[in-house]
Formats: C-alpha cells, sequence, structure tokens
C-alpha cells in the first residue's frame, strides 16, 4: 500500500475553469469543524491543565531546583541552583523558563510565585503537546472520512488531556512537557517530510531533533521513530536519509559539551554524564521504582489510585503494539509501529533494567493514546463490517456504543481523579514555608523528611537538613521536624521516624497535601536530662543547646576559668546535672562559677570545679520556694560537726541515691576512697532521703540534692540552679545567661558543595544561536547551488 | 443504507488502514523475536549481570569482613548507620576510641546495640574490654541473624587490633590472622598490640600461663 496519510507531499494545483461559473448560494460563513476540535481540545486541556495550577500539585524537589535554576539563568545567566553548573539536563528547557519568568519580571520574585509561573508556561507546551499528539492522530488516521478523523482526534486529545500521569507532569514546572512539545514536533515534521529530498528532510528534522535533544537527552528514543519506521518498511534509502536526521540533530546536541569545554569543565560533564547514562542503562539505581528496596509493582500498586487510567491506557498501548506486530503493515500503521516500538521498547527497558523514574511515562503516554484509540477505531470497524456482512445494519452498531463506553469510563475515572487531586488545595509544601517563615524563629534549624533542597531554595537563609532518624537530630539539638508519611517511602529516613516524632513531640502545624499525603510541623522537646540530646562536642568540652531549635545555648569547657567540663562530667554530665543555665563566669573577684539546672559549680578549691554548696542556704533564704519545690528536709544543723565516714554512710541509706552518690554498685559496699570523692564532689548529706508528695524520693546534699522516681533506680539532681539564681545565692551578669550561637552543624555529604565553578550559560546561548544560524544557513545555501545548477543544466540543456 | 447509516459508512474501514494479516510463519517468528527478547530481559534482570550484585562490604573506608558476622570500617555517618542496619543487618555497634554524642543517639534510635572500647591508637584492648567485646559480639550475633561492625576513627587504627582479636578467639591462628591484612594494616599494629594479639593467641591456644590477664579473660567468656 502506498502512504496517503496527509498532508501529500506536494498538491496539484485545480485548473482554471473554462466557462461561466454559475452563480452559487453562498452559505453562512460558519466555523470549520477542524478549528473548532482544536478550539474545544485547548479548552478542555486548558481546563485541566491550569484549573488550580498554583495550588496543586505539591511541589517536589526537581521543580523547586530548577525554577531557581531558570530564575539564575533570568538574573545574571548562572546556569545552576548550587555553586557548579547544571549538566544532569541541557540547557534549553531553563533558558526557554528563563526567558518567560524574564518576561514576566519574576527573575528576582519569590520562589514559590516563580514556580507558578513557571508551570503556567510547562501547562501551555503540555497543552500543544496534546494539540500534536491529535495531529499525529489525524495524519495516522488518513483512512477515516473527515468526520471520523476529527472525532478520533477529538477522544485522542481528550484522553491527553485527562491523562493521570500527563497532567501531573504536565502541571509542573519539569523539563518534561517541553521536551515532550519538542519530540512531538519532530515527529510531525518527520512524517510531513518524509517523502521530501535530502536536503529539506535532514536539516528540517534534524534541526527539530537536536533542539529536542538539547531539552532533555532521554527523549531520544523518540525522535529515532522514523528511523525504526524507514527500517521496518526496508527502505534503505529513506532510512539513510532518517538516520541522517537523527546525526544532524546530534550533532546540534553537541553544542552541550562544547559548553562544557568552553567553561573549562570537560571532565565534571564527562563524569556528570557518565553517572547519568549508568542510571539510564541501569547500571546505577539511586531513582526510581527499580532502586534496591523499592518494590516495582508495590510502586504501581500504591499509585493506581492516581493512574488507574493511564496505566490502563499503557496496557492497552501495549496490546495495540502486539496486534500491529502481528500484521503486515504499511503507510500510517508502520508508522504507528514504529512509535510504539519506540516508546515501549523504552518503557520496557526501563522496567526491566534501567532506571525507572515516573516521570519517563509521559514519554510514553502518547503513543499509549493515539495506538490505544487508533486499534479500538479498527477493532470498531471490523465488528461493523462484520455486522454489515451478516445484514444486520442497526443504526448505531454495539461496537460503536462498545468503545464509547469504554471512553467515557476512562474519561470519566480520569476526571474523577483529576477532580480528586487538583480541585482541592495542594500545596502543604508552600503552606507549611509561609508557616516557617512567619511563624518559626529565624534561627532555629528544621530537619525534614523530604530532601533538604525541597525547603532549603523556598526558605533562603534557614537551617533545613535532613536526619535519618530522630535521636540523630535531637543529639544536634535540632526540635523541629517537618514530616511527610509519603518521605519516608523513598528511604530518606528510618521507617519509625514520623512515629517516633509524633510519639516524643507536639503538633505545630498540618497541612492538606494529596501529593505527600499530608505534611506537619513537629516539635520534640526532649528531657533536658538527656544525655543524647543537645549536646554538640567541642574543642575543650561541649556546647549544650538550651533555646529553641538550636538556636543558642551555653559551652561547658575546660578553660580559663576552670574545669567545668571535667567538674560537670565528675557529677554525672548531663544526665545526672542537666544542662547549663549560664556561661561560666566571674564577678567581684569570687571564683568562676556556672550555672546549671541541678547545680551551681564553682571553681573555689584545690580539687578544682565542685558543686557549691548552696542547699543549705537555700533552705534557710527561700524557704517557700524550698517548699514549693518539694525539697527534702534539712536535719543537720547549720555549723554542726563535720560527719565521720560511717555517719556519711548511715545517712545515705537509700540504696539507688546511695550508689549514685558514691559511684559504686547499689548494695555493695563503698571503699573509703569512693566516700572521700563523694564528699569532695557533692558535699555531705543534708538529711535523709525522704519520698516527696509528688511521688519522688530525694535527699539533700551540701552541692545538690539527688531525687529519682519512687518506682526508678535513676537518680539525678532536682533542677535547682534557677532557684538558686531567683533567689540571689548567685548572680550571673547578664552577659553570662545569654544563650550563644552554636557552632556550625556537620555537614552532610549531600550538602557540601565542590570547589565554585563558572556557571554563565552566555557561551552556550551565543554557540547556539551560531548553531542555529549554521544550521538554517548551510542547508539553504546548498539547496540555493543545487538549484543554481540545475538550472544551469536545464539552461544548457536549453543552449544545446 | 439511510442517512444515519452513510454517517457511519467510514466505520467500516480502519481510519489506520494499511494493516493486513501475515503469514502464519511470519506471525510465529516474530511472536518468537518478543518472546526472546523479553526473556532476555529478564534473564539479564534476574542473573543481577547488570546491576552490580549486592555488595559484601559497606562502602566504608577500611570496610573488611572480620568474620561471617562481624565488619570493620572507618566511622559511618547516621544514613550510612541506617543502612548499615538495613542491608547488612548490623544490630551492634563496636566503637574502638572516642564516640560521639550523635552516634550514641542514632544507634538508641536504630536500635541498634552500642559498646565503646575507650582506646589510644597505639593501645590494646584491655582483658576487661576483651571481655566486654566477645559477649557483645555473641549476644548480638546469638540468634545468626544479627551482625557486629567495628570501626575507628578512619579504619586503620585500633580497630584493627580489635578485629583481630575477635577473629583470635573464633580460634583462627594468629598468623592467618595477620595474613589477612594489608602491609600497611599490619605496618599500623604498634608493638604493644602485637603483644597483645600474642597474648591472645597464647591464651586461645591454652599455651601461655595460666595466669595471664588475657587467659583470665577469655575463661571468664567461655570457649
Amino acid at each position: 500500500m502506498v502512504d496517503t496519510y496527509l498532508p501529500a507531499p506536494r498538491r496539484a494545483r485545480l485548473p482554471e475553469p473554462t466557462h461561466p461559473v454559475p452563480p452559487v448560494r453562498r452559505r453562512r460563513a460558519s466555523a470549520p469543524p477542524e478549528l473548532l476540535v482544536v478550539l474545544g481540545a485547548a479548552a478542555l486541556a486548558g481546563v485541566t491543565m491550569l484549573w488550580n495550577i498554583a495550588r496543586s500539585p505539591d511541589t517536589q524537589y526537581d521543580e523547586v531546583v530548577y525554577t531557581k535554576a531558570a530564575q539564575q539563568v533570568a538574573g545574571n545567566w548562572s546556569l545552576t541552583w548550587t555553586n557548579q553548573p547544571m549538566f544532569v539536563h541541557p540547557p534549553l528547557s531553563f533558558l526557554a523558563q528563563a526567558g518567560w519568568l524574564r518576561l514576566l519580571g519574576m527573575q528576582d520574585a519569590p520562589l514559590e510565585q516563580a514556580i507558578v509561573a513557571a508551570r503556567v508556561l510547562t501547562a501551555l507546551a503540555m497543552i500543544f503537546a496534546f494539540l500534536l499528539v491529535g495531529l499525529l492522530t489525524a495524519n495516522l488516521a488518513s483512512q477515516a472520512g473527515r468526520r471520523r478523523g476529527l472525532v478520533i482526534v477529538a477522544v485522542v486529545v481528550a484522553i491527553a488531556a485527562t491523562d493521570p500521569v500527563l497532567l501531573r507532569y504536565g502541571r509542573l514546572a519539569m523539563i518534561e512537557p517541553l521536551a515532550l512539545i519538542a519530540a512531538l514536533l519532530t515527529l510531525c515534521l518527520a512524517i510531513w517530510l518524509r517523502g521530501r529530498r535530502l536536503l529539506v528532510y535532514v536539516p528540517v528534522v534534524g534541526l527539530a531533533t537536536g533542539l529536542t535533544l538539547l531539552t532533555k537527552e532521554v527523549s531520544a528514543f523518540l525522535v529515532f521513530t522514523p528511523v525504526v519506521h524507514q527500517l521496518l518498511g526496508r527502505d534503505w534509502r529513506r532510512a539513510g536519509c532518517a538516520i541522517g536526521g537523527f546525526l544532524w540533530g546530534v550533532g546540534l546536541w553537541l553544542l552541550f559539551p562544547l559548553w562544557a569545554a568552553t567553561l573549562g569543565l570537560t571532565q565534571s560533564f564527562a563524569s556528570q554524564k557518565f553517572s547519568m547514562f549508568e542510571r539510564l542503562t541501569g547500571l546505577l539505581q539511586i531513582t526510581g521504582w527499580n532502586r534496591p528496596g523499592v518494590s516495582f509493582l508495590g510502586a504501581v500498586g500504591s499509585s493506581m489510585g492516581q493512574y488507574a487510567t493511564s496505566y490502563l491506557v499503557m496496557l492497552s498501548g501495549g496490546i495495540a503494539l502486539v496486534w500491529l506486530l502481528l500484521r503486515s503493515t504499511a503507510g500510517p500503521a508502520r508508522w504507528l509501529l514504529a512509535w510504539l516500538l519506540t516508546s515501549y521498547g523504552f518503557a520496557a527497558y526501563s522496567v526491566l533494567l534501567g532506571t525507572l523514574n515516573e516521570q519517563f511515562f509521559v514519554y510514553l503516554m502518547p503513543a499509549s493514546i493515539a495506538g490505544t484509540v487508533l486499534m479500538a477505531d479498527a477493532l470498531v470497524s471490523a465488528r461493523v463490517r462484520a455486522e454489515r456482512a451478516r445484514g444486520r445494519m442497526s443504526r448505531l452498531p454495539r461496537a460503536v456504543i462498545a468503545a464509547g463506553l469504554g471512553l467515557a469510563l476512562v474519561t470519566g475515572v480520569a476526571t474523577a481523579s483529576w477532580a480528586r487531586f487538583y480541585i482541592p488545595a495542594n500545596d502543604g509544601v508552600f503552606e507549611i514555608a509561609a508557616y516557617i517563615r512567619a511563624e518559626v524563629p529565624a534561627c532555629s534549624v528544621i530537619t525534614t523528611t523530604a530532601e533538604a533542597a525541597r525547603f532549603t531554595h523556598l526558605l533562603p537563609g534557614r537551617a533545613i537538613r535532613t536526619f535519618a532518624t530522630e535521636g540523630g537530630a535531637v543529639s544536634h539539638g535540632v526540635h523541629l521536624f517537618v514530616i511527610s508519611d509519603k518521605d519516608v517511602l523513598g528511604g530518606t529516613v528510618t521507617a519509625d521516624f514520623p512515629s517516633a516524632v509524633r510519639s516524643r513531640g507536639h503538633l505545630l502545624a498540618s497541612f492538606d497535601s494529596a501529593t505527600y499525603h499530608g505534611i506537619q510541623l513537629w516539635e520534640v522537646t526532649p528531657d533536658p536530662d538527656d544525655p543524647l540530646a543537645d549536646v554538640e562536642t567541642v574543642p575543650g568540652g561541649d556546647f549544650v543547646t538550651t533555646a529553641g531549635s538550636r538556636c543558642g545555648g551555653h559551652s561547658v569547657l575546660d578553660g580559663r576559668d576552670g574545669a567545668f567540663s571535667a567538674g560537670w562530667d565528675d557529677l554525672g554530665g548531663k544526665a545526672a546535672v542537666g544542662p547549663p543555665l549560664t556561661a561560666s563566669f566571674t564577678s567581684g573577684g569570687a571564683p568562676a562559677t556556672q550555672v546549671f539546672r541541678g547545680a551551681v559549680l564553682t571553681n573555689d578549691g584545690p580539687d578544682g570545679v565542685r558543686a557549691a554548696p548552696i542547699v543549705a542556704a537555700l533552705a534557710a533564704q527561700r524557704p517557700d520556694a524550698y517548699r514549693q519545690a518539694q525539697l527534702p528536709p534539712i536535719t543537720r544543723p547549720d555549723g554542726a560537726a563535720p560527719l565521720t565516714d560511717q555517719e556519711v554512710l548511715a545517712l545515705v541509706s537509700d540504696p539507688a541515691i546511695a550508689a549514685a552518690y558514691l559511684r559504686t554498685p547499689a548494695g555493695a559496699p563503698a571503699p573509703a576512697e569512693a566516700i572521700s570523692h563523694a564528699r569532695a564532689r557533692l558535699g555531705d548529706p543534708l538529711g535523709p532521703s525522704t519520698p516527696m508528695p509528688d511521688g519522688t524520693v530525694r535527699q539533700a546534699f551540701a552541692g545538690g540534692v539527688l531525687e529519682r522516681p519512687a518506682s526508678s533506680a535513676d537518680v539525678r539532681l532536682s533542677p535547682i540552679g534557677q532557684t538558686a539564681v531567683d533567689a540571689g545565692l548567685v548572680t550571673p551578669p547578664a552577659a553570662a545567661g545569654v544563650p550563644a550561637a552554636p557552632p556550625p552543624l556537620p555537614t552532610a555529604p549531600d550538602d557540601q558543595l565542590g570547589q565554585d565553578q563558572p556557571t554563565s550559560v552566555k557561551p552556550f546561548v551565543m554557540s547556539l544561536l551560531a548553531g542555529l544560524a549554521l544550521y538554517v544557513g548551510l542547508p539553504t545555501v546548498v539547496h540555493e547551488l543545487a538549484a543554481l545548477r540545475r538550472r544551469r543544466r536545464s539552461a544548457g540543456r536549453g543552449v544545446s | 443504507m439511510n442517512a444515519q447509516q452513510a454517517r457511519w459508512s467510514p466505520g467500516a474501514t480502519a481510519a489506520l488502514g494499511g494493516t493486513g494479516a501475515l503469514p502464519r510463519r511470519q506471525v510465529v517468528l516474530r511472536v518468537l523475536v518478543v518472546l526472546v527478547v523479553l526473556a532476555l530481559g529478564l534473564l539479564v534482570r534476574s542473573s543481577g549481570a547488570l546491576h552490580s550484585p549486592d555488595p559484601q562490604l559497606p562502602p566504608l573506608d577500611g570496610a573488611a569482613r572480620v568474620d561471617p558476622s562481624v565488619l570493620r570500617a572507618g566511622p559511618a555517618t547516621e544514613t550510612e548507620l541506617m543502612l548499615l542496619r538495613d542491608s547488612f543487618h548490623v544490630r551492634g555497634v563496636v566503637v574502638v576510641g572516642d564516640v560521639t554524642v550523635e552516634e550514641r543517639a542514632v544507634t538508641r534510635s536504630l536500635g541498634v546495640g552500642l559498646l565503646t572500647i575507650e582506646i589510644s591508637d597505639v593501645d590494646a584492648p584491655s582483658p576487661r574490654q576483651v571481655t566486654e567485646l566477645i559477649r557483645f559480639v555473641r549476644a548480638t550475633t546469638a540468634d545468626g541473624e544479627g551482625t557486629v561492625f567495628l570501626h575507628d576513627d578512619d579504619g586503620s587504627g585500633p580497630v584493627l587490633v580489635t578485629a583481630a582479636i575477635v577473629q583470635l578467639v573464633d580460634r583462627v591462628p594468629l598468623t592467618d590472622v595477620l595474613a589477612r591484612l594489608t602491609t600497611a594494616e599490619r605496618a599500623a599494629i604498634s608493638p604493644a598490640q602485637n603483644l597483645a594479639l600474642q597474648g591472645v593467641a597464647a591464651a586461645v591456644a591454652g599455651g601461655g600461663p595460666a595466669t595471664d590477664p588475657y587467659a583470665v579473660a577469655l575463661r571468664e567468656v567461655g570457649p
């Protein structure tokens, strides 16, 4: 069968009329049906793509960093969101977004606004992509009459415009919509120019191929379709022509590595591209559904609620592929087969072996939809033929009704999915970023279950980290947690991370997000005496966070003022004494002092830092406060004779308190050395251990009050430090009480920036302009020279 | 044919056109080609030929397997500790040298046991520390599932002698233990650590004096 699909390469001119044409009655001018279908399709796609686009879907890492990079390009030609140029993807889509943002004057706008603006461009690109899918289908449905052809196109665009996968990634400021529109345009050109000379086909299709590859390389399989089509037809000459077009496009893509070479970063480019090659081929699995520990079927199942109709259409597209493979094909059918082969070949490789990122389905859907609809049309036609052959001439054949019901089912379910995901607010990331900006002190460090970069660009100047465990975060004094349950599936945090935070913290804010199953901000307030919370080792001791989420704190150091760190450790460290309430200080010639939650340490003796004997004074000067704190009775009068070791032992009768005081196992005999050390550390007991009304057993010593819950052997010092300050027993200078800035957090491997590199994309733009001039100019010159040669030959033959 | 039927008349021909039945041999051939390609893909996937096989060792500095249930290496970050737990079944961590607050907190969060052997780069574990180490390793690996991860500051310091002691207690001869180390690792073992290794080896073999502290320690933990 000869290729007959439209538009034909050349159209014959109608002969001039040779006789007077009778006047015809003019019908009232009306829009042609094609225009109505295009407008209707664009309107439908416009609604599904743009409705509530500012608030749904929730943003994600790629969208945030890509828009940030586009803003940088628009502002200062810098294609990066770090300090190194972005070589993972080609620059064209970023240039397009940068131009768009510049046009709207949003290069310096808040990132949320820029993301919404960038989404509008990609959504518009996706709408045109839908129309291009319709146009491609119209070309392939060459045997349909005008009306049926329009119905088929309308059905294809309707399915595309409500397809959950295309909606998901078309409504985000991602590369996919721009790459798809470029790839589909290339296919349209390849079909239209399929019969044209090499000098026409190669430059035009090659240029489109090159621009597609400069948008996203993974779309290479789509623009390879013309080659596959010619190979299927075993038309080696045209196959050569198609390969030429493809290679011509690859030549244009070489501007990308040329840019890297211009920046002097060839090695970095090669490294990133090699890594990408490893990922695409599956040698390296760090993202997507084929990662170790991620089940492909599980991922499909969990996304079924949203993507059900996409999966159905993919399945039926696959059936269309098998159907065409088992038939002899020619013309449009062969084209469709080639398109399905490249699309499903890529998909099959990705599923079986390669990196399977969800957004790759975007490249599969157009062929799936066209294949499904055209196969359904063929089935309906066959049924209609069969019914007619049997003499059944119903007004509306059952096959048509079945196809209509199928269409209604697919678009109905897809529309329901659209309504579920895109009508309600689904912008939890933006909302929680706004909440943090407004309500959370700027000094606060926040950890998230997502990649930190999802929030760092939305919250410039804020410290955002990703700790894998709740304990890891709290150990560094980080108390604020942004949690989404869906992130846990990604494996950045332990599976029990959210439940650990929820069981120990309190909810500050919660925002709806269908994308992330909700996003919440939690605050965990650890036990102040937890030795594994809020402590950062620094030279000479520790820094303890005491204010907010790593907003500030005090150091406990072995320094000029005294060995406070050693003294603190000697008393049991944070677990027993609690955190510092002040820095160490000296005032009025008094020994250096540092106030802790459970004691006041002073550097006043030959043994170094010890607990200052303030308990008796506190009880005497502030009996009300002493009683209110349910501190135990003091039975040894002030100025009483010193106790013997035996008397000390007799007074510490509570086994747990005795063990903590003497540092000996509970019930074990205490050597004299242990008693001596204990008395030096905390002073002598001032009274017996006493169960207090709050259920805690307490015993007063000269330097502090040891306590334990009635049902536990965990002993620590009662929090008398602040009471001592309030009572005026110690008067730290104001500066000592002001929390100091914490030391920098250890840098996570993912947050480490490399060496600063040039990031200007200007050289690429210049070379692209030169390349485009060459790609347009050179073929034109060659074409004109060939035409001139032909004319001369004709003229020469005419003369002879 | 009435007007309504005429409206559907193109439906009798597929819009796509251009398809026809293939000879049976061709159909069989194409089906076979598709099945072979799919089978090859599945074969490659299941063989793991394309994907790198599951690593036997964690991607850490100086990583090595001490015995089937004990690994040694340099320090691990929080995420790496999580991966060690999830991918290498690490249920216990032995820190040779200084332990950070973060590591103590993370192991607590991960539900992984922690033992600290506080020694300097040139010291050998004391007999008491050897006792604690052996008890910890045995308790962690008792169910046959758990793995112990030993580490120091860089994977080439006192973790070497600690790991060697674990092997000696497993009745690996000292010559074999040392042969498993690289030249640089053997050179990193201090004289005091060498002496301790010989003491433990003698105690395990029963050849040393019964009053040797390591012999006493090993008797305490039993065979």
